[in-house]
């Protein structure tokens, strides 16, 4: 398309003289030639001109008539030099697009694909045209007619033969409101609070990452997200730093609320993935990472904390009433022990869900806590059966263990270990005593098992489920057996009921 | 712990100053600063110099095990089922049984 009159896309030197300038047009030279970024097509051209529309007046309307695709928005308009390559000054952090060249290298990227592009904007109009220069043959560079005319407010864009798609889904802002199922601030406060979106909506291609309100690239996840915390790298195909991208999404979940979305947050992160997503393996949730929402200044893990039961709820849900979280196999055999089953859960998100669900190290200090408060029961106060089997006791440690003795035995009032396990028999290991519930002490044959366990913790060192303790119960047993059958301990035994 | 408990195990077991600071931060986590400040000091005048530490510094080595808790708990039904691992089940109520008979004259 060559200079028409009405809709110019490429003009000379000389039709610019002959035609636009006696009717009050001026011409200003932007520079790039037209084959400066190739890989711009309609999709990158229209995301360009929305987003600084949205920068603009936070919202935009867009729509075709006889020429094409028009976008326009209610903002304070353009000045000319805001098409010079090299702005004035930089986009405030806050904004959407952030270097402000996008809407050049958008009216670059139309005029090479065949289309004329027109703005109307506040007190002045304006042709994107490519100037055909002579140089050595010839080169073509953006430029832009213009004249004082305009509209009163806003800008708009006039895609003059484009009767394509307007991208409308990939704007997050023309999703249905029921489309956002959960919202959490991020860290742009002033001069608007953003919040980053999860999304629940069923896109043709997918889930989608969108960035400050603009698609960005699709997602292997059961929801899309709405993320404002992260820098784009300058060709806005993705973030500036990947990682920064998926502590924005931790952000965004520390604040979720609802049991079931917790729930599938916990299927894709807990190990193996219950929910295959890329969220099992790079969500991060690293408190620190996170850092502080700005207006509150509270932790964003915190979040989590304050939502504990419905965090809890979900967890439980999914992994079980029994479930903690594991931070060290080295406790699993204790969990166990106490009632509980260790879950993995993916490493960056393991402190955060730590705020609210508990875990391995959590319930074994809680269980320790708790078994400090054994009491011992003095001799005389108990009955002479649970005596009679106390003193078989002491004597089978007598003369199992003559050289490595135990400080002592004793009957005791020993707490729960844990709220899903009773206790009836405890070994201390710093005082190197023996606790046998009284319970037990109401059976010889209880009081003797309970005997041989904890005495092998003692001669042995080791802990339950350890190989060493099971062999050192064998060799005690078997001398137990061994002295009971030469008659060591008859003399106690007519006290004894087994 | 009682104090008793605190300087024998103190006494016993902590000869360097490394053992001794890792024994008060144990302790920072269970007790009010000034019991804190008080263990701490205890410990240090109980900790003998380099020089004095012998060559063999338990006289009962023991093994901690793998999670090094301090204190093993264990239910009735876990007790009851480790005397059936080990195969020991019938064999004691046998020697017991036999040993309450021969007491009881029968």
């Amino acid at each position: 398309m060559r200079a028409t009159g009405t809709s110019p896309r490429i003009i000379t030197m000389e039709e610019y003289r002959s035609h636009w300038q006696p009717r009050g047009w001026q011409l200003v030279i932007i520079g790039p030639t037209s084959s400066w970024r190739q890989d711009w097509g309609e999709w990158e051209a229209i995301r360009d001109i929305v987003q600084n529309a949205l920068d603009e007046a936070e919202s935009y309307r867009c729509g075709y008539d006889e020429n094409g695709l028009w976008i326009a928005d209610r903002g304070s308009g353009l000045a000319v030099a805001d098409f010079l390559l090299g702005p004035p000054k930089l986009k405030p952090e806050y904004a959407r697009g952030r270097f402000g060249e996008g809407m050049k290298v958008a009216a670059l990227a139309l005029l090479r694909k065949g289309y004329c592009v027109h703005v109307e904007t506040v007190g002045r109009e304006l042709w994107l045209v490519f100037l055909e220069q002579r140089v050595n043959g010839s080169a073509q560079t953006l430029a832009a007619l213009w004249r004082a005319n305009g509209s009163r407010a806003g800008t708009r864009f006039h895609i003059i033969g484009y009767r394509g798609t307007a991208f409308a889904d990939r704007f997050a802002v023309n999703l249905p409101k029921s489309a956002i199922i959960a919202e959490g601030p991020s860290l742009l406060a002033k001069p608007l609070r953003r919040f980053n979106q999860l999304i629940g909506h069923a896109f043709p291609d997918g889930s989608r990452v969108y960035a400050r309100d603009i698609y960005m690239r699709g997602i292997n996840s059961p929801y899309s997200y709405n993320l404002w915390s992260f820098d784009m790298a300058p060709d806005r195909h993705g973030p500036r730093n990947e990682t920064e991208l998926w502590v924005d999404m931790g952000r965004l979940w520390c604040c979720v609320t609802r049991v079931e979305l917790i729930e599938t947050l916990i299927k894709m992160v807990r190990l193996p993935p219950q929910l295959e997503a890329e969220e099992s393996h790079n969500l991060n949730m690293d408190p620190w990472s996170m850092g502080k929402e700005p207006v509150t200044g509270r932790s964003y893990a915190d979040f989590i904390r304050e939502n504990a039961s419905v965090w809890q709820q979900a967890w439980r849900n999914v992994c079980g009433e029994e479930a903690v979280i594991r931070t060290d196999d080295r406790w699993d055999g204790t969990v166990r022990h106490l009632g509980y089953l260790p879950v993995s859960v993916s490493w960056y998100v393991k402190d955060a869900l730590s705020r609210a669900i508990i875990t391995d190290v959590d319930l074994v200090k809680a269980s320790q806590e708790r078994l400090r408060e054994v009491k011992v029961i003095p001799d005389d106060g108990l009955s002479a059966r649970q005596r009679a089997h106390l003193n078989l006791a002491r004597a089978i440690a007598d003369q199992v263990s003559p050289y490595i003795r135990v400080v002592g035995i004793h009957a005791a009032m020993i707490p729960p270990a844990s709220d899903r396990v009773r206790t009836a028999g405890l070994y201390g290991r710093s005082t190197q005593e023996v606790f046998i519930a009284s319970d037990q002490l109401e059976s010889g044959r209880n009081t003797v098992d309970t005997l041989i366990h904890e005495l092998a913790h003692h001669t042995s060192g080791a802990e339950d489920l350890e190989e060493r303790h099971s062999a050192e119960m064998t060799r005690i047993a078997g001398l137990v057996v061994k002295l009971t059958h030469e008659g060591a301990f008859d003399e106690l035994m007519k006290g004894v009921t087994w | 712990m009682r104090p008793v408990e605190l300087e024998r195990i103190v006494l016993t077991h902590f000869t360097a100053e490394g053992e001794v600071r890792r024994f008060a931060r144990y302790l920072s986590s269970r007790q009010g600063q000034e019991e804190f400040r008080m263990a701490l000091s205890k410990a240090r005048r109980a900790a003998l110099t380099p020089q004095e530490q012998p060559a063999v510094v338990v006289s009962r080595p023991r093994p901690a095990g793998g999670s090094g808790l301090e204190y093993l708990a264990d239910s009735p039904e876990f007790l009851a089922y480790t005397i059936e691992d080990i195969g020991y089940r019938e064999k004691l109520d046998a020697a017991f049984l036999e040993a309450i008979r021969r007491a009881k004259g029968h």
